[in-house]
């Protein structure tokens, strides 16, 4: 779920490299500000790692099969290193598969950074919760909300972009049908990461409710 | 003689940067026409072989091709014919037809400018060019966990699957539960090397960078004439 080039006009291709910088440069600072800046390092590098590799992961969704996003994983996991993270990650699907856009990488980085750090201002506490049956909700909607909230900007983003003769008839079809397309992925996703948390609470809690 | 229209890796960013982003705001048939030009004249000089280009266009191929293949027929008003129940429209179809230009060639100049470079001489350059040293810090061990965590994560779905069993709902938690076993794995690993580069000096203060390479003049003022080149684009496409 990533724009290519040569869609979106100018405006919004330099808006979204300007949010981006603006996000992460707020990332960077805040990552600064923590007693040791570098202690996130390894663990933002080996997700940026696994974020690059979600698209290898294929979940059956009949009839079809789903490749994870990973935003809401990143926010749970990362906190302030997600947005750094997702940028760099999507530099490299860009280069190295031509996945998404090098015009596009801001408003892309933008599109998936924003609902990680939703996800990581809802799940500062997840790894402290005692109710299990709780937690495994809040990892559920942490997944499957985090992957909403980049479909509804996707949507947006590539709606506001489009050609302005597109009627709006044609724009509220393309809206649903994208947004019933994800449904699957949402659930999945969502049912993935609240295995991941889950599994995470219990073993290793200080991995979650990042910094 | 054909040669890479420019060598040092720091300016060609800079010049991919320029031609794309001027390229992505063309959109008359006349500016259209010179960006293929343009685009076609950067293939040639670099000596790309176009069947490297075909490789690499495939998979974003197939991403772009479904918005172009659906715009002709649902935006505009002026019907130019009509296939049953569809109607083919003047204004999707050059919309249409301008996605897909600009972003083949905003791709080709991809390809052509950093497809050849090691993704680690990428990361040096844009270190050059500025960038923080947390992001090219991350940006680095990224890349030397990609190889071990595709490695890892294969031998763990080919396990999943001798071990089979599950439903189809038992899929989701037992997926979730080796990914979230990969990731701790890996996390130890990671830990580890990133230790073991700090004790060997990495990121200790007063440690110099190395030197930058100088830019050879021949680069700079193929990036004077590259960036021209897109202002030119950009005024035609104003102008005309």
């Amino acid at each position: 779920m990533h724009i290519p080039d040569g869609i979106l006009p100018l405006g919004l291709t330099l808006g979204g490299w300007a949010v981006a910088a603006g996000l992460t440069a707020l990332s960077l600072n805040r990552i600064a500000a923590q007693p040791d800046p570098r202690e996130g390092l390894p663990r933002a590098s080996m997700m940026t790692a696994a974020f690059f590799a979600a698209s290898l992961i294929h979940i059956p969704v009949p009839p079809s099969s789903v490749h994870l996003m990973l935003p809401g994983l990143m926010g749970a996991m990362l906190g302030w290193y997600a947005m750094p993270a997702i940028l760099i990650g999507l530099a490299f699907q860009a280069v190295m598969f031509g996945h998404g856009g090098l015009t596009t990488l801001g408003v892309n980085a933008v599109i998936l950074g924003l609902p990680a750090l939703v996800a990581f201002g809802l799940t500062r506490g997840l790894g402290h919760m005692t109710q299990r049956a709780a937690a495994a909700i809040l990892g559920f909607a942490t997944g499957a909300g985090a992957v909403l909230l980049a479909v509804a900007l996707f949507a947006a983003t590539l709606l506001a972009g489009l050609p302005a003769h597109l009627d709006a008839g044609a724009e509220r079809a393309a809206i649903t049908a994208l947004a019933l397309a994800h449904l699957p992925l949402a659930l999945a996703e969502g049912m993935v990461v609240a295995a991941i948390l889950g599994f995470l609470r219990r073993t290793n809690p200080e991995m979650i409710g990042a910094r | 003689m054909r040669a890479d229209p420019i060598t040092d890796p720091r300016l060609r960013i800079i010049a991919l940067l320029a031609l794309a982003f001027s390229f992505s705001a063309l959109h008359g048939s006349i500016a259209l026409a010179l960006m293929v030009a343009t685009t076609m004249c950067l293939v040639w000089l670099s000596g790309t072989p176009a069947r490297q280009l075909l490789r690499a266009l495939r998979l974003p191929g197939v991403v772009i091709a479904g918005l172009v293949v659906v715009l002709p027929f649902t935006s505009g008003e002026t019907v130019i014919t009509a296939l049953g129940p569809l109607a083919l429209r003047a204004e999707g179809l050059a919309a249409a037809t301008g996605i897909a230009l600009r972003f083949l060639a905003i791709f080709t100049l991809i390809v052509v400018f950093v497809g050849a470079l090691p993704l680690s001489h990428l990361i040096g350059a844009l270190r050059g060019l500025g960038l923080p040293a947390l992001l090219v810090d991350m940006a680095l061990l990224t890349l030397r966990h990609i190889e071990d965590l595709r490695h890892d994560l294969a031998r763990m779905q080919t396990a999943m699957r001798l071990r089979g069993g599950h439903g189809w709902l038992g899929r989701f938690r037992s997926t979730g539960w080796i990914l979230a076993s990969l990731l701790l794995r890996s996390h130890a690993r990671s830990e580890r090397v990133y230790h073991a580069m700090i004790l060997r000096g990495h990121g200790a203060s007063g440690a110099a960078l190395p030197d930058a390479p100088p830019v050879p003049r021949a680069d700079k003022w193929a990036l004077v004439v590259l960036i021209a080149l897109a202002a030119s684009l950009l005024a035609v496409d104003h102008l005309a």
